[in-house]
């Protein structure tokens, strides 16, 4: 099993910052393939919960059902719970034997995981008569939950003591209207639809090794170094008041658009100043939605990718045991 | 009307198995392996992985032949000695690993 000298890479992690909305990450010692598929991961397959299908019972409001189910969709809910639900396409996870119970002999029944969570909205437009025209607010505070699952719920839900945490509004009432609808949550992953996904924002980053040759920039004048050093659009450089000297003030900013360099070149200056990307460096900023904090994207990333990782090992021992591969079949012809 | 259902993407159908092999005609040691229901995601990360056993690979490469047909190809050439499925396994068990300490790196420091 052991490959020779190739051996499996220790990565090493750095945490920067940590928030409930927003985690920055540095991530060490690994390849460029590894941190994308960890972002895409996390941007396309991290299961959460959201409301997937509804039952409109009564809807005369200004907004067609279509239009109402559409926003109940994006409502994020609270999902750190999401691993005890199974989404419909999944297999049973018990695919280890079934356990005998010692005492009568049978296999012990395991508690089927939950598929669906039912939430409830009513609301009716109030009138606060003629003087006030305010319509009715319809928000995520006026969903009922599932008595049968209280802590699924939308997120901030019903937080009213906490000003800053306010509630999602789905819709407004006139006077006469009203809505009446059943909303399911299923569990499901952003691949199938954008509302399934956790995140507001995965960017990796490659940090930048400047090397600034400040002896070959001494021959050039004040006036042109400032005008090198301004031709970097996100200024990330800047000429010493005291040494005259160019020097790096900000380069996590650096985009990697080269032009310090070529407007080196134009000075007479090549090579003054060289960047490259510092190898095997990713700089993460994982931003939530509020249906899973930050860092729990990140880990169910990883679990999900080592799941994929495991299917494939257990077929590809399959084919390796039946060695059943061979070259006459027609339904799977070599394409050069 | 003839649209793929969202699923397609992800959902493994009962009678379609998830890697399938089929031996290269035309060069020696090489096969081509379908991974059904997986993208860029999978395709690139296992290629990399693969180049990095230069002592086994002569060759590793994958596309995804159609946007439209949730599969991956891997074409991998082994060495003399070496089973190019193997070698595979050998990349995907690494990567596994190596998940496994990203994990606990992650973990660790979070806690």
């Amino acid at each position: 099993m052991a490959s020779g000298t190739c051996r499996p890479r220790d990565p090493k992690v750095n945490i920067l910052s940590s928030t409930s909305e927003a985690l920055n990450f540095e991530l060490l010692d690994t390849d460029l393939s590894v941190a994308n598929a960890l972002r895409r991961v996390m941007l396309s397959e991290v299961p959460t919960l959201a409301i997937d299908l509804v039952e409109i019972h009564y809807n005369n409001t200004v907004l067609n059902d279509e239009f109402i189910t559409h926003r109940l969709g994006l409502i994020p809910i609270l999902s750190t719970r999401v691993n005890d639900f199974k989404a419909w396409y999944e297999e049973d996870e018990s695919d280890e034997e079934e356990e005998i119970d010692p005492n009568t002999g049978y296999p012990i029944e395991r508690e089927e995981a939950p598929t669906e969570v039912v939430f409830k909205l009513n609301a009716i437009g109030e009138d606060k008569g003629s003087e006030n025209d305010e319509p009715t607010l319809v928000t995520s505070d006026d969903i009922e939950l599932d008595p049968r699952f209280p802590g699924i719920a939308p997120i901030d839900y019903r937080q009213y003591d906490n000003p800053a945490k306010r509630p999602i509004v789905i819709m407004k009432l006139k006077p006469g209207q009203a809505i009446s609808l059943k909303a399911t949550v299923r569990k499901g992953i952003g691949k199938d639809h954008a509302k399934w996904n956790p995140c507001a924002t995965v960017v990796f980053r490659i940090p930048p090794i400047i090397h600034i040759n400040n002896q070959m920039l001494s021959k050039l004048t004040e006036g042109q170094k400032e005008e090198l050093v301004d031709s970097c659009p996100t200024k990330i450089f800047k000429v010493n008041p005291d040494s005259k000297e160019v020097e790096v003030v900000n380069s996590d900013q650096y985009t990697y658009d080269d032009e310090i360099v070529r407007k080196a070149e134009l000075l007479g200056v090549s090579g003054a100043i060289l960047i490259k990307e510092k190898p095997e460096h990713f700089v993460f900023t994982v931003e939530s939605t509020g249906s899973l904090p930050p860092h729990e994207i990140v880990v169910g990333a990883i679990r999900t990718l080592k799941k994929k990782l495991r299917v494939l090992i257990k077929d590809t021992n399959r084919v390796l045991s039946e060695q059943r591969y061979g070259g006459g079949d027609d339904r799977y012809q070599m394409n050069y | 009307m003839n649209a793929q259902e969202r699923y397609d993407k992800f959902v493994l159908p009962d009678d379609v198995d998830k890697v399938t092999v089929v031996k290269d005609t035309k060069i020696e040691n090489a096969v081509a392996i379908t991974v059904e229901r997986e993208d860029h995601t999978i395709g690139n990360l296992v290629r990399h992985e693969l180049h990095r056993d230069t002592e086994h690979v002569k060759f590793a490469g994958y596309k995804v032949e159609h946007p439209l047909e949730h599969k991956v190809k891997f074409q991998v050439k082994g060495s003399k000695d070496r089973d190019p499925i193997e070698c595979f396994k050998d990349a995907l068990q690494r990567l596994d690993k190596e998940m496994d300490s990203i994990e606990h790196a992650i973990t660790s420091k979070m806690a």
